[in-house]
């Protein structure tokens, strides 16, 4: 696969930039106004006279970061790489299977917005709350986004032969 | 200053400055090679898309949103615990409903945004060696806190809305609290990377894409799709024309007990049998002392207005209220103009039995003790037999089950 699109050039470009006063002052104007709102938050939080639980929070920021960190990219690493390797040369071209893997993007992005309607405990606490049937909904947007995706291929499909059988004219 | 020629994706701080200037870094050894497998080996992940320059272009959308959601969650927690020092007005009419489906709407947008920023940088999680210097440690730990606190903020904020609360702590100051740190990582992010940021602003020089390769703007366009989806899928719970497109929206603004969505109903609010004491009056508290039942409310002069519902949660509704002007009761009980008045509610629990109103509110024409909401008598879960609704107003601040008025010196 040809994946050298020129990031290695992306960083010498980098190198090369003078680092002018300007830019150092705005560093240090903006480094010390988010280490300030950092503290901020901190202290407000160890000083928050409901907040009990201490290692609460802790626990939630830590269990956030790996649940995305070990889980969910290592998920979306392999399904990246699975889709982009099995019946490599055969099947699908691969921009085909980018675009796939967008529209999955796509549907994995309202499933983990939806996410949480389907882990809490049921009923929710008055009839107004959460009133539509999540799952058959879900199943719609899937859907759509799965229509959407069908479509973006058989046009781009539809304009390389076109621009294709221009060439041969 | 220049960097000392080093070759690596994402130069931070490190690379465009040189290690040797800065004073008190310490450099640290370099584990044992043999350590570096899995995701740590040279070339485990493939360069295309998790380059400088895809990260700028993501990150000029998250920037934004985080700071949308900062703001307008600042506006949300100041209107609710009003400073001394600060005068909240009562208009536009619409000022919270649009300041809070914004925060929502921006943060659901945010959940994509983000999983895609994570997504091209997420080789650099793998670096070798994992630290060079202290410093070069601690700035990849304070890319830990960033990462950690922005998840956090949206994993915590989407449960919320769904009325679901199985952490072990108060939602809303630890929301507010480490809102302030992940906009404070954000902030100093952009300064540890602004020389990259600057470098990359502009596209480069670089080499287009091989016809059938990974390209930035197949990228961009599965995620603006992504956002695109998620954001038809919910806003309908505040942009009532899209209600009926939204398939995944937590609310439904006509939806509820006199299409009106409810978010704490009488029961749970503790108010029943209470409410419906047939010797129910109003007392309000000031230079005169009223005392007024149902009948004599509705005798007094009726307003009518077409106010919403906003709740913090994200969703808003309009409804047609009517009742008496709180001013006009002030009026009657010989209230200085510019008092600030206590409300208190019938409600046993809760923080928000007790709800304080200052001039600005007080005083404007639109701000009613209401008794009807759409063309019926309020029913208990709307807050019979009289509630506060105004204009620009937290749903929270709205009071119902309005058992006295206070007037305050």
């Amino acid at each position: 696969m040809t994946e050298q699109a020129g990031p290695d050039r992306a960083v010498d470009e980098t190198a090369r930039v003078p680092v002018s006063r300007a830019m150092t002052v705005s560093r240090l104007v903006l480094g010390a106004a988010g280490l300030a709102a950092i503290g901020y938050g901190t202290a407000g939080l160890l000083d928050e006279p409901s907040y009990v639980d201490k290692w609460g929070v802790g626990r939630w920021l830590l269990g956030g970061l790996l649940a995305h960190d070990v889980v969910f990219a290592a998920l979306v690493f392999g399904t990246g790489w699975l889709v982009m390797r099995v019946g490599r040369g055969r099947g699908p071209e691969p921009w085909v299977r980018r675009t796939l893997l967008g529209g999955l993007a796509a549907g994995v992005a309202a499933t983990l917005v939806a996410l949480p309607v389907f882990v809490r405990p049921w009923p929710p606490p008055n009839p107004s709350a959460l009133p539509l049937a999540y799952g058959r909904n879900l199943a719609v947007v899937w859907g759509v986004v799965a229509a959407g995706t069908g479509m973006v291929i058989v046009i781009r499909k539809w304009a390389m032969r076109r621009r294709e059988g221009a060439g041969h004219r | 200053m220049r960097a000392g020629g080093t070759r690596r994706c994402f130069p931070g701080l490190s690379a465009v400055m040189s290690r040797n200037r800065i004073p008190g870094d310490v450099p640290l050894p370099e584990p044992p090679e043999a350590l570096r497998r899995g995701p740590l080996r040279e070339g485990a992940f493939g360069k295309a898309l998790h380059d400088p320059r895809t990260a700028v272009v993501v990150g000029r959308w998250l920037g934004p949103a985080f700071a949308v959601c900062f703001v307008t969650g600042l506006i949300s927690h100041y209107m609710q615990h009003q400073p001394s020092w600060l005068s909240i007005p009562s208009r536009p009419v619409w000022g919270y409903r649009v300041t809070q489906g914004l925060h929502v709407a921006t943060g659901i947008a945010a959940i994509p945004l983000l999983l895609v920023k994570l997504w091209v940088v997420y080789p650099r999680l793998y670096v070798w060696p994992p630290a060079r210097s202290v410093r070069h440690a601690v700035e990849r730990l304070t890319v830990a806190v960033l990462v950690a606190a922005a998840l956090f903020e949206l994993i915590t904020g989407l449960i919320n809305i769904v009325e679901w609360y199985p952490w072990p702590f108060p939602f809303v100051p630890v929301h507010f609290w480490i809102g302030w740190v992940a906009t404070g990582s954000v902030v100093l992010h952009i300064a540890v990377q602004l020389p990259v940021i600057a470098a990359h602003w502009r596209r480069g020089p670089e080499a287009l894409p091989a016809a059938d390769g990974p390209s930035r703007r197949g990228l961009l366009a599965g995620l603006a799709a992504s956002v695109g989806v998620v954001t038809l899928a919910t806003v309908g719970e505040t942009v009532a024309p899209l209600a009926e497109v939204s398939p995944l929206a937590f609310r439904r603004p006509r939806v509820g007990s006199q299409h009106l969505p409810v978010n704490r109903t009488a029961a749970a609010a503790g108010v029943l049998p209470v409410i419906h004491d047939p010797e129910w009056r109003l007392t309000v508290l000031g230079p005169q002392e009223l005392s007024l039942s149902r009948g004599e409310l509705l005798a007094m002069p009726q307003h009518t207005v077409k106010l919403p519902i906003a709740c913090v949660e994200g969703w808003s509704a309009s409804a047609t209220w009517s009742g008496v002007r709180v001013r006009d009761l002030l009026d009657r009980a010989g209230a200085p103009h510019d008092a600030t008045l206590r409300v208190v509610s019938l409600e046993k629990f809760g923080a928000y039995a007790v709800m304080e109103m200052r001039k600005e509110y007080t005083r404007d024409p639109l701000t009613l003790l209401a008794l009807t909401v759409n063309g019926e008598t309020l029913n208990e879960d709307h807050g019979y037999p009289a509630r506060i609704i105004a204009p620009n107003r937290p749903g929270v601040l709205q009071t119902k089950w309005v058992d006295r008025m206070e007037v305050l010196a």
